[in-house]
């Protein structure tokens, strides 16, 4: 999948490492933001075909920068998966309801996390098209 | 209402009135009379009667008045109406309203008492009954109060749990993420740094969630009251050269210094020692992630009175707001600062801290000012060997 951009929101530093090298291996082009507002400020410029979205930031809550993304027309359509420690009951339904196209929960499973990027990706584009 | 039984007699006719009242105080009660209505209604609410008695037909007003303001003052009032046969219409209607009998004229004193005695047994029951049915409310105010209790523990629990899932799986993810992709040999081939700094990456994940679930431990143990105080005489300041030694390799890696000062009179502390070396290693621990580098941090530790010893550690590192000043102590409740902060512990120690000084009957607190360093003091009870 040659040249999709994908924006990596990550506050920690060796899981957004994990997720860079992983999505390069594959192809991707990272982006990286450490804090919600690193995330606000260059998504509007840079327009990722994808964003892994963790759900907690040291500046807010992941799912807070979701609702952002979503009421705004120009980042509204970015598919957006998020990514969380968190795996607690009832979770998952909870990043969905919040807007996200899909959810993760760490630790991840390599495959997995190719393979859900990957489908999420296509299945965008076939919409678009 | 009192042991003794207060019975108020009104009738207009004189003799009728001598003749009733001796005879109740015959039989041990406590009588006051009244020759009229208005007389009666006064008494009645100047205090409360266990029995009224009144002729239903007086000069001045109705017997059912006086019924009616007995029974509305003191609803456990027995109200006897005394009626002729000519009134026993207005009788039964006394009793419709409330009056609890009627005796006809003229008075038998024998089923005067029976009726009297009905009535006072009929009142203890209606005592009795309420004061069990305060005494439920009350229990069930205390169960429902503690019922409170208990769902807000369960709830802490709960987001304990929540939070400790989240700082266990991070660590993990490292682990197994970078631990796959070094084992994998499907994706592009490492060079060697990449290989050696995923190593790297593994291998310092493992040893945060050692630390982590070494402390969680640590405070499952204390939480659920295992661990106690293993207590002994000891020197201050040779534990504390002995915590200094333990921490300045820690503090080189910031090049800060640490200075140890102790107030004069202090004398050998009977203390459980490990557990003061704990308290602190994880102040200090926390005052040199939180402060630049080549800074200095200070304990001082001095007599607050000759039986209470106060320690500070003292940084002039970022300050703590004071809404996160609210929740430091708490598990998990270190404030993010920096993208990374994480990394630099596990959130407990504080918490530890807070827990072995509680259990040695002291305090802890922190005075801070944003951009103005921290100050962390904890009070520790002097007690002496064989008792406090």
């Amino acid at each position: 999948m040659p040249n999709k951009k994908i924006l990596l929101v990550e506050d920690d530093f060796m899981n957004m490492r994990l997720a860079q090298h992983i999505l390069e291996v594959e192809g991707y082009t990272v982006l990286k933001a450490a804090t919600a507002q690193g995330a606000l400020e260059q998504i509007e410029s840079t327009l990722p075909d994808l964003i892994l979205m963790d759900a907690q930031l040291p500046d807010m809550d992941g799912m807070t920068v979701v609702r952002i993304l979503r009421e705004n027309a120009i980042t509204r359509d970015i598919t957006i998966l998020a990514l969380t420690a968190c795996a607690m009951k009832g979770d998952r339904e909870r990043m969905l309801h919040m807007g996200c196209d899909g959810h993760i929960s760490k630790p991840i499973d390599v495959q997995d996390f190719i393979d859900t990027v990957r489908r999420l990706l296509s299945s965008k584009t076939e919409t678009k098209k | 209402m009192s042991a003794v039984t207060n019975i108020l007699v009104t009738d207009d006719e004189p003799a009728t009135l001598k003749t009733l009242s001796a005879g109740l105080e015959d039989m041990g009660y406590k009588v006051t009379t009244a020759v009229n209505g208005g007389e009666a209604l006064a008494l009645i609410r100047r205090q409360p009667f266990n029995i009224v008695i009144a002729d239903i037909k007086l000069p001045d007003i109705s017997g059912l008045e006086i019924l009616e303001t007995a029974r509305e003052l003191n609803p456990e009032t027995a109200v006897i109406m005394i009626t002729g046969h000519a009134s026993i219409e207005t009788a039964v209607d006394a009793i419709n309203e409330g009056a609890y009998a009627y005796i006809l004229k003229p008075v038998a004193m024998s089923e005067l008492e029976t009726i009297i005695n009905n009535a006072l047994r009929e009142q203890r029951l209606l005592i009795e009954n309420r004061e069990l049915v305060e005494s439920l409310q009350q229990s069930n105010k205390r169960l429902e109060k503690a019922n409170r209790a208990l769902e807000q523990v369960s709830q802490a629990k709960s987001d304990f749990m929540a939070k400790m899932s989240h700082e266990l799986r991070t660590p993990l993810n490292s682990i197994i993420g970078f631990s796959e992709v070094v084992l994998t040999k499907k994706t592009l081939p490492l060079d060697q740094a990449t290989h050696d700094e995923f190593l790297n990456y593994i291998h310092v994940s493992a040893k945060h969630l050692l630390h982590l679930i070494n402390s969680i431990l640590d405070l499952s143990k204390i939480e659920s009251g295992k661990m106690s105080l293993e207590p002994s005489e000891f020197d201050l300041a040779v534990l504390l050269e002995d915590v200094k030694i333990t921490v300045l390799p820690m503090l080189a890696t910031k090049k800060q210094t640490l200075e140890v000062e102790i107030g004069d009179g202090i004398p050998s502390i009977f203390a459980d020692e490990a557990k003061m070396r704990q308290i602190f290693l994880n102040l200090i621990s926390n005052a040199h992630k939180f402060t630049l580098t080549e800074s200095k941090i200070r304990v001082i530790c001095q007599l607050e009175t000759p039986h209470l010893l106060h320690c500070s550690v003292i940084d002039n590192g970022i300050g703590i707001s004071p809404q996160d000043q609210q929740r430091i102590f708490e598990e998990f409740g270190q404030v993010k600062t920096s993208p990374n902060a994480r990394r630099q512990g596990v959130g407990l120690g504080l918490s530890i801290a807070k827990r072995l000084v509680e259990l040695h009957g002291g305090k802890i607190w922190v005075v801070s000012e944003l951009g103005h360093g921290s100050t962390f003091t904890f009070s520790i009870p002097l007690a002496t060997k064989g008792g406090a």
